[in-house]
């Protein structure tokens, strides 16, 4: 019998094996729960192809999409869904950074202890409030009119988001048949663009900090047939005008092209980037509430001639920024250069009336010295009084910054018009950012969208 | 009488088997309050009947037989209830059925028991059973159609049973042997010969889930009796062998294991099935969504291969998880008890048996979890199944054989 | 109802884990208690073989439960088994067979309290472990009286008394009957005294064990009056005056 027994225990590798394999279908099973239960093919949360889950609502209790008797319905207002799209996102997923995707297990109360049990229960999942004000929303997206592109809109004291507009964008109720390009596509997060002369704000950072008499100092943009140009290594920048000799303030005013690839010139590659990348560049941002990923706006000089500094100097060259940090980048210098983080859900509630989440305002450290920042508050400012028109914004103390990139080398090719700014009066403290794509300079169109919007939030916000 | 002493402490079967009712009853509750009228009737009857079976042998075997280890019984009855319930509330009309399949498992079980305390008996009965498996699968494979792909069903009288997994419990009982027996005669080529007829047979069937069990089972059974271990790894060499030609005379036979660890990526073709039980599946949670509630449900096949995932949909994963420690508990139990059987028959028996339905149970959840290739066989006890429930009542009978307690006599001067 | 439901979920999978988990660990934990059933006491050397299962084998094999590294012991040699009414030793096709009580069984005998086993050229008293007897160091204790036996010397007239279960003949020294002879195995024979009747057993393979002339090749019952010889030295079997 001792050798039978002792056979038997051969079994134990049986048990060992049935074991591992537990452990690992268990293991498979914890790390892709809420993966596989969000699948399209789980009839639990989509019956008949609708996605059921939970409302979103704006911070007002707007309510921007909700399940109704099974089915999920979208704000009444076609231009509210429009302008809200790439934010909420749509019930089939196409939209990755939308929330109803992005917040499909909080949306449908999925946990892994209740599992999909919570839709059961209340017949829905948890509510999410957004930060967003879906009349901000409206507005930017009829100002934006035909133009594709993004508007976003912060609080930088707080860091709530009040506004993003993505265009193309499509009416979920009705969805087009033709799909345009970037439609599913929220920009604000996820698009990557050449700064053009917005990025000046940044090699001027540099330059308080790095240059001591900065203010002293003259620069001379000269040249034919109403182009400047400026000869910097092996060849030369151009200008937009010819302004002659200017000093800092009226190069920044005036957007020189001339003094600002001096100023990169004489900065070089290492300060350039160091100011760079203290606020924020090559680094990528913390997840907006933690779940949706912002893309990383770069500065990489490393390999570069000292033309090739002095055109990422004025935001040409290889440098790319995204809205989402360039708004945040704004925000901060608004703040006295500390950043705050940007975040887009408000807060996440069960159908119980219980917050399972409530963001709070969180810094992402100082982009600049407190000292630049007022500094640079003082230039943008001056832009907006000298240049722009301080009417345009009338009762916002608004600061600013245009910029004009040039995407392509060819002649027919439209430039994206930019605008960075926001408002220094304490009763409004918002910061925006608008991007028009194809476009012509930014006075004439990035500048007027801005103007709307800020407008459109002075008169909610407005004491 | 020779009274057996033990180490480790036997359950409270009152305790247990309040708890084991209550569970019953909350699901019965649960099936009556969520069914439609007309199947109210049938769910009343499927639980009285099964908890009145449930009491009458607890209460026979406790009083009558004075047994004091119950915990192999009560985790059978408690898988046999989970079963029963999700086939209750998804087939209402075959709960009836289930249950008097159930009550001639449970018949079975005690018929088997009062076999095997004749040893004797036993050793005399083996040859007949041996010729009656194999003439009894031989007659499927003349005499079946087709059911899903393989020929292993048989229907007498509107009766459907699955010859395979009756010859399961034949099979472990031709195998084992007392010790004189196993020591007189070492030769294994008659079981060779048993069990080359039984998964032969079962490979043209193609069933090749139960002959693989069957496979396993014969390794576990040779090893036990002869510790012979170059044998054994030759036939499975031969087996690897035999496997690979088959694979490439036949090569449907290998695109049924094709979609194996690329479930996903064949969503809605060959990895239907499995990932829509890793769907549902993640949709329960650590506590289900409650019987009845459940999707998975509505897939094919949901009630017997599928039936990990429903129990996890419906009941949870921690439910889940303690299903699948309570097969290992058996092997375990089958192993410890091993040495101190009173025969070497038994020991074999009991092993083979708790081996069997572990195997068969790896098969079955690894199988739809994608971790081994889907073989299509039952989660012993919870599956639905009238011949799977039946052989796995019997196999519980090897188990509790194993146990010295369970017939209390000895050879002891008085 | 939905909450009802919510909390049932919880109710359900905890009552289903009390019973599983406390089933399973029991199952896991259980164990018998070692027992011994009976035991085989070697006559030469007095070693004790336990016997703590059901069925118990013996041989040369290493596989065996209970071993005898002896050339006339075969690798599988016997089996022995508690059934229902009682133990039974079978053989299991050994080369020298199995004897009980000096009788050579045919593949499987009963066995009782007491008997005398012979495997090959080893031999063993088997004794029951009863309740009755609670150890079975104190079966002696319970043994029933017989009538004492002697062996006297015939050349010398030096009575040995046969006293106990057996008595072991030879040259080697703490033997009962030692004869410190060159031309006398180390072990020469045992009596053994089955139920108050000796036997003589030869263990001596070169020296011939004689009984009234006659070679002894098996387990042999002594009669009084039997004339014992091992190699040159003769002894008279009879009983005690």
């Amino acid at each position: 019998m001792k050798s039978i027994s002792r056979r038997s225990l051969t079994l134990y590798l049986l048990i060992f094996l049935f074991l591992a394999g537990s452990f690992l279908s268990y293991y498979r099973l914890a790390v892709n729960a809420d993966k596989w239960a969000m699948n399209k093919a789980n009839s639990h949360l989509y019956t008949d192809g609708a996605f059921t889950a939970g409302d979103i609502t704006d911070r007002n209790g707007t309510v921007l999409a909700a399940t109704e008797n099974g089915e999920r319905k979208y704000n009444n207002d076609i231009t509210v869904r429009k302008a809200t799209l790439q934010t909420v996102g749509d019930g089939a997923g196409y939209i990755a950074s939308g929330i109803q995707t992005a917040f499909k297990d909080e949306l449908t109360g999925y946990t892994l202890r209740d599992g999909i049990f919570n839709l059961k229960r209340y017949g829905k999942g948890n509510n999410i409030e957004l930060t967003l004000d879906a009349d901000i929303c409206k507005a930017a997206y009829r100002a934006m009119g035909n133009y594709d592109g993004v508007v976003g809109v912060m609080n930088y004291k707080t860091g709530e988001i009040i506004c993003i507009v993505s265009t193309p964008s499509y009416d979920p109720l009705n969805k087009p048949s033709e799909e345009k390009e970037g439609m599913y596509l929220n920009k604000f997060f996820k698009g990557l663009y050449t700064p053009g002369s917005t990025f000046k704000i940044l090699t001027l950072a540099s330059a308080i900090e790095n240059i001591p008499d900065l203010e002293d100092m003259t620069f001379e943009c000269k040249g034919k047939g109403g182009k400047g140009q400026v000869q910097i290594g092996e060849g030369y920048v151009y200008c937009s005008g010819v302004h002659g000799k200017i000093d800092i303030e009226k190069a920044f005013n005036q957007s020189c092209n001339c003094a600002f690839a001096e100023l990169a010139d004489t900065l070089g590659k290492e300060k350039l980037t160091a100011t760079a990348e203290k606020a924020g560049f090559n680094t990528q941002m913390n997840k907006i509430n933690g779940k949706i990923a912002c893309s990383k706006s770069t500065l990489k000089l490393d390999n570069s001639s000292a033309l090739d500094i002095g055109w990422a100097g004025i935001g040409q060259y290889t440098t790319l920024v995204s809205p989402c940090h360039m708004l945040t980048l704004i925000s901060s210098i608004a703040n006295g250069g500390t950043a705050t983080s940007p975040y887009v859900v408000n807060s996440i509630i069960t159908p119980g009336g219980k917050n399972l989440y409530v963001a709070e305002t969180q810094t992402l450290g100082e982009y600049f010295s407190s000292a630049t920042a007022e500094k640079l508050q003082e230039y943008m400012r001056s832009n907006v009084k000298k240049k722009y028109g301080d009417y345009r914004f009338s009762g916002l103390q608004m600061c600013g910054k245009t910029g004009t990139a040039e995407i392509s080398d060819s002649e027919d090719a439209k430039p994206n018009a930019l605008f960075a700014g926001f408002s220094s009066n304490p009763d409004y403290p918002f910061a925006i950012i608008v991007v028009v794509e194809n476009s012509s300079y930014s006075i004439s169109t990035a500048v007027p969208v801005a103007t709307k919007v800020m407008t459109a939030v002075k008169n909610a916000y407005g004491k | 009488m020779d009274k057996v002493k033990q180490k480790g402490k036997n359950v409270n079967l009152a305790i247990m088997l309040a708890v084991v009712t209550l569970f019953q009853l909350i699901c019965a509750v649960t099936l009556i309050s969520k069914g439609e009228s007309e199947n109210r009737m049938r769910v009343i009857i499927t639980f009285g009947g099964y908890l009145l079976a449930e009491y009458a042998y607890f209460i026979g075997a406790r009083l009558i037989l004075g047994r004091r280890g119950f915990e192999v019984e009560l985790i059978a009855f408690l898988l046999t209830g989970i079963g029963l319930s999700i086939t209750a509330s998804v087939y209402p009309h075959l709960a009836i059925k289930q249950l008097i399949a159930t009550l001639i498992g449970i018949a079975g079980f005690v018929a088997l028991q009062i076999i095997l305390r004749d040893i004797d008996l036993c050793m005399r009965l083996r040859y007949p059973a041996a010729f009656l498996s194999v003439g009894l699968l031989a007659f499927t494979l003349i005499f079946a159609g087709f059911t899903n792909g393989a020929k292993n069903w048989l229907y007498i009288g509107g009766l459907s049973i699955q010859p395979s997994e009756l010859v399961k419990v034949a099979f472990i009982f031709v195998g084992a042997a007392t010790l004189e027996r196993l020591q007189s005669n070492k030769s294994l080529t008659k079981f060779i010969l048993f069990a080359l007829g039984c998964i032969g047979t079962l490979f043209l069937m193609y069933d090749f889930g139960t002959a693989l069990i069957f496979f396993f089972t014969f390794l576990v059974i040779s090893f036990m009796r002869s510790g012979d271990v170059r044998t054994l790894i030759l036939i499975c060499a031969a087996a690897v062998l035999g496997g690979i030609l088959i694979l490439l005379f036949k090569p449907y036979v290998a695109s049924r294991f094709a979609s194996f660890g690329h479930a996903w990526e064949n969503f809605d073709t060959t990895g239907y099935q499995q990932t829509r039980v890793m769907i549902y599946s993640a949709s329960g949670g650590l506590f289900g969504v409650g019987l009845g509630n459940g999707k998975l449900r509505n897939i094919f096949a949901a009630t017997e291969d599928l039936i990990f995932g429903v129990v996890c949909e419906e009941f949870g994963w921690i439910m889940a998880a303690a299903i699948l420690l309570s097969y290992i508990a058996l092997l375990v139990y089958s192993i410890k008890h091993s040495r101190y059987a009173r025969s070497s028959f038994y020991a074999i028996c009991a092993c083979a048996a708790a081996a069997l339905m572990l195997f068969q149970a790896a098969l079955n959840v690894f199988g739809v979890n994608d971790v081994l290739p889907m073989t299509g066989v039952t989660l012993p006890f919870v599956s639905r199944g009238g011949s799977s429930i039946m052989s796995c009542w019997m196999l519980l009978a090897f188990i509790k054989a194993v146990d010295r307690g369970t017939y209390r006599y000895g050879g002891v001067r008085q | 109802m939905a909450e009802i439901e919510y909390y049932t979920r919880y109710l359900l999978s905890a009552l289903a884990i009390a019973v599983l988990i406390n089933c399973a660990i029991s199952l896991l934990r259980l164990r018998p208690k070692k027992k011994t059933y009976a035991l085989f006491r070697d006559l030469a050397t007095n070693d004790e073989y336990e016997m703590t299962c059901y069925e118990t084998s013996i041989g040369r094999g290493r596989n065996t439960d209970i071993r005898f590294k002896l050339p006339s012991v075969s690798r599988a040699h016997a089996v022995v088994a508690l059934r229902k009414d009682g133990f039974y030793i079978f053989d299991t096709d050994s080369k020298q067979g199995v004897y009980v009580n000096g009788e050579k069984i045919d593949k499987k005998s009963k066995l009782s309290h007491g008997d005398t086993v012979a495997f090959g050229m080893e031999i063993m008293k088997f004794y029951v472990a009863s309740e009755a007897a609670g150890d079975i160091k104190n079966i002696e204790d319970i043994e029933p009286e017989y009538k004492n036996y002697v062996l006297t010397d015939i050349v010398s007239g030096n009575d040995f008394p046969l006293e106990g279960d057996y008595a072991t003949v030879g040259r080697e020294e703490g033997s009962n009957i030692q004869i410190s002879a060159p031309n006398i195995s180390r072990r020469q024979a045992i009596f053994t005294n089955e139920n108050g009747n000796w036997y003589l057993h030869n263990m001596s393979k070169n020296v011939p064990t004689l009984l009234n002339g006659q070679a002894v090749t098996k387990p042999t019952v002594l009669r009084s009056g039997d004339v014992i010889k091992f190699g040159d030295f003769a002894f008279l079997f009879g009983e005690e005056e």
